[in-house]
């Protein structure tokens, strides 16, 4: 646990960095709000609309098959680690189950042209 | 125990900001921080492996999958629907949650220094540890998992192709809607 | 292992990574201008070499904007996440064996958990907040559909990273980062057995650090300049800090994992420098993928990904599992 709060108390300095320049930048300038320079920048075009747009549904299919193919690759990290303790071939028809089922249903979506950008 | 006692009133300060908060992006916020510190949680009960899953699948992998969900169901600014106000009592709801939380908490931090009097076996939590069961005595779930995870991209495909397919190059984005045009442009519907 | 004592010790680290950063920022100017036929940043002192500190400067006194329908919390929040995550993730990296400097015993990293690799993966997996909350925050349409490309991107790329990674661990046996330098030490180098794995990872590093020819998130021709456009002065620049920390800590890892890490080749014994002349080497290939390969289109960038990359990480698993069941180095 002492190691983790060592990587804290590196962040929280590296952080404190630049946001200490950010209050100290906001002290030396000087700022002039104007409507023209918060619009949102369009090339030069007014902006019109409200820009949070529904998103495609193509990056929720892509989330989800990454979702189950995180899950596998956790599920690997284990074995590797054990891989050259336990008993290898044993350890190899393990894997291969799993993996081979998992193989199966990566080729299967895409047959089924999931894996091709709409 | 100090380290435990604080990250978990965080984690619970979190849980909170994700009911109360008016803007669903700001709970996906809180809901990571949520999360985070759960993983946090299971470090400080030397559970390496898996506060560091923690991080990589839910604070890491659903989430974003959220995010997606949530800008699929179209997440324009705080404009709110008729009906769908915050309900009454909510926030007392939340603070009674979280005191119970917080009592079940300090249980939690007491049975822990229970166990951590105890002795824990070498490399307890560690991935190296977890190998050893998942592909000892628990080999029968985890070879399931794989067949569960099957399922899931099965589903994944079905709901795909509950879209209708129509190529296009586009992100999503379409000018008509941004124009005001309330019509839903998912996939190609809009067409 | 007193507060102080680590905390003099990530001072330094601190300043060291800013150094770096600003210098290979510099740099790549520079290579990017020979590639180019022309001279890079030559007027700020000799050779350009003042360049960063004009750039500092100009950036602090850089009016802070903010678009009018931005959400102020995300919009504040999301530099911070970024840099946030690429400096832990940065802070497990070993950059050398352990040092002795009279009795003091000195490690070349902020922290060294046993579980070291395994960690710089879960915070890279949460770095992708920092580009999808700034990109929506922004309420701008090309930051917008900048941070929804790179967030889809780089959780695409993570998966082939992923892979390529535990084909290492395969081969070493653990997840500490130390232990798979001092195995390269006594065999091999990781690289000859699982040069497929290491060819993934070194596309996989570009794809994750949203580099050129992956860098659709920013795609200057179409986004203008993609998640962060809206934003000015510091906080602008603490995402390209965060992107060059995250490209620091992946040609670490690639040198860690691959390379020898601080094992000099044939044996020339081993020092820091070894990592540090591998990991330019690496930065190096960064800046001469991006003056060279035009970006992907992208569907191309998913369908490389995710019918490339993912099976050729499941197979080169199988090769290495079979490599190290027939005895592997031993």
């Amino acid at each position: 646990m002492g190691k983790y709060l060592d990587i804290l108390v590196f962040v929280i300095g590296g952080i404190a960095f630049p946001v200490g320049v950010v209050t100290l930048g906001g002290s030396l300038r000087r700022s002039y709000p104007d409507p023209a320079k918060e619009a949102s920048y369009e090339s030069g075009e007014t902006p019109f609309g409200d820009a949070r747009i529904r998103f495609h549904i193509g990056y929720y299919i892509f989330a989800l098959i990454y979702l189950v193919f995180d899950v596998e690759a956790v599920f690997l990290y284990p074995w590797a680690v054990q891989y050259l303790h336990l008993s290898r071939g044993i350890a190899f028809g393990e894997i291969v189950v799993f993996v081979v089922m998992l193989l199966i249903g990566w080729f299967y979506a895409w047959r089924k042209k999931v894996l091709s950008w709409m | 125990m100090i380290a435990f006692v604080i990250v978990g009133l965080a984690a619970i300060a979190a849980a909170i900001g994700v009911v109360t908060a008016r803007n669903v992006v700001h709970s996906v916020l809180w809901l990571i921080t949520h999360l985070a510190s759960l993983a946090v949680l299971y470090l400080t009960l030397q559970a390496t492996f898996l506060g560091l899953v923690q991080v990589l699948l839910y604070a890491g992998a659903v989430m974003v999958l959220f995010l997606f969900v949530l800008g699929l169901l179209s997440t324009r600014g705080e404009r709110e629907e008729p009906g769908t106000g915050q309900p009454k009592g909510q926030t007392a709801l939340a603070v009674t949650g979280a005191m119970i939380m917080a009592a079940l908490l300090m249980v939690g931090a007491a049975a822990g220094e229970a166990v951590r009097s105890g002795v824990l076996p070498a490399g307890f939590g560690g991935a190296s540890a977890f190998g050893v069961a998942l592909f000892g005595r628990y080999l029968l779930p985890f070879e399931s998992t794989a067949l569960a995870l099957l399922i899931a991209v099965v589903g994944v495909v079905a709901l795909a192709h509950s879209v209708p397919e129509e190529p296009s190059a586009s992100d999503g984005f379409d000018v008509s809607h941004a124009r005001g045009a309330d019509s839903a442009v998912l996939g190609g519907e809009a067409k | 292992m007193s507060l102080g004592y680590v905390l003099v010790r990530s001072v330094i680290l601190v300043v060291l990574l800013l150094t770096a950063f600003a210098y290979v920022m510099v740099l790549e100017r520079k290579v990017l201008g020979y590639f180019q036929l022309r001279w890079g940043p030559v007027r700020v002192g000799p050779w350009g070499m003042l360049q960063p500190l004009a750039d500092a400067i100009k950036m602090m006194n850089k009016e802070d904007t903010r678009p009018a329908g931005a959400d102020t919390l995300l919009f504040y929040v999301a530099p911070a996440v970024a840099l946030f995550v690429a400096l832990g993730a940065f802070a497990v990296i070993p950059l050398g064996p352990v040092a002795h400097i009279g009795s003091l015993v000195l490690p070349l990293s902020v922290a060294h958990p046993a579980s070291g690799i395994l960690f710089v993966l879960a915070l890279l997996s949460v770095g992708v907040y920092g580009v999808s909350l700034g990109g929506w925050a922004s309420q701008s349409k090309y930051a917008l559909l900048g941070s929804l490309r790179a967030t889809a991107q780089m959780v695409s790329y993570e998966l082939a990273l992923g892979m390529a990674v535990i084909s290492a661990v395969v081969l070493y046996g653990t997840l500490n980062l130390n232990t798979m330098v001092s195995m390269q030490g006594v065999h091999l180098w990781g690289a000859i057995p699982d040069i497929l794995g290491f060819a993934i990872f070194l596309v996989g590093s570009v794809a994750e650090c949203n580099r050129a020819p992956f860098d659709l998130a920013e795609a200057e021709g179409e986004l203008v300049a993609g998640f962060h456009v809206e934003y000015s002065g510091f906080r602008f620049a603490n995402f390209v800090m965060a992107e060059y920390v995250n490209m620091f800590t992946m040609s670490a890892l690639g040198a860690l994992l691959f390379l020898g890490g601080w094992h000099g080749p044939f044996g020339l014994g081993s020092s820091v420098w070894w990592l540090l002349a591998k990991m330019a080497l690496y930065l190096f290939f960064f800046m001469w993928v991006r003056s060279t390969f035009p970006r992907l289109r992208y569907d191309q960038l998913m369908s490389f990904g995710w019918k490339l990359l993912v099976p050729l990480g499941f197979l080169n698993l199988v090769w290495i599992s079979t490599f190290v069941a027939l005895g592997g180095w031993h």
